[in-house]
């Protein structure tokens, strides 16, 4: 069975082409990392010391690489929304990856502080940390809901 | 599971067709075929009610228990 989402017919189809475009804004991105954040430092006019410069390109490679990989599940996810049935074991496991891969970025930037001493950094480390915990727990829901739907589809 | 569904012994029995049985209680023959290999976790009493009208035959005749070792030995 398709997931119906009345009124909003084409919002995963919108949102699994928005992934892509994401992915390829951020395959850009974090392959021209060096340029891009002096360019930025530049814009701003701020000055850096290369210690926190090297910090923060560390940390944006780490956080692109698993948001990269963030993309890949949801695209997948938002495919199976819109070709087939969601519930499947699949899904959950997927959404158990987002959180997995969620917890490297808390980390990074938990860790970064110390090179970057900055209340964003710290405010950044802990959503991902608050956000991963809640994505594993709706993935452990999923998990519930599919062998509901299951049994369901096995009582005959 | 130690429950086993013989409903294709009733069938040959009565001489009827799955495609038959499936019109008959109004599921579909994939359903039936769930229920026939034993893959069903549950059965309504309300599909065991139309089984046993069509077939003219009680539940016992359809389920039956076979303890876990037995099963093994039986598959």
């Amino acid at each position: 069975m398709k997931l119906h989402l009345p009124g909003q017919k084409n919002l995963s189809y919108v949102v699994e082409v928005l992934c892509t475009v994401f992915q390829i804004l951020g395959v850009i991105t974090v392959a021209s990392l060096p340029w891009t954040l002096n360019n930025y430092l530049l814009f701003k006019n701020s000055y850096v010391s290369g210690n926190v410069y090297y910090s923060m390109l560390v940390l944006l490679f780490l956080s692109g690489v698993c948001a990269f990989s963030i993309l890949v599940q949801a695209k997948k996810i938002l495919h199976d929304i819109n070709k087939k049935d969601p519930f499947t074991f699949d899904t959950a496991k997927r959404i158990k990856y987002i959180a997995y891969w969620c917890l490297p970025i808390a980390v990074a930037y938990l860790v970064a502080i110390y090179f970057i001493p900055s209340a964003f950094v710290l405010l950044v480390g802990l959503t991902f940390l608050f956000l991963s915990a809640c994505i594993f727990i709706i993935s452990q829901l999923f998990y519930q809901a599919v062998n509901y739907k299951q049994e369901n589809d096995l009582t005959i | 599971m130690p429950i086993i569904v013989n409903v294709d012994v009733m069938l040959a029995k009565r001489k009827m067709s799955s495609t038959e049985l499936a019109e008959k209680i109004g599921i579909t023959t994939a359903n039936l075929s769930i229920l026939k290999t034993n893959k069903a976790k549950a059965i309504r009493f309300s599909t065991l009610e139309e089984i046993c009208k069509a077939l003219n035959c009680q539940p016992a005749d359809i389920l039956e228990y076979v303890p876990e070792k037995d099963a093994a030995l039986k598959k």
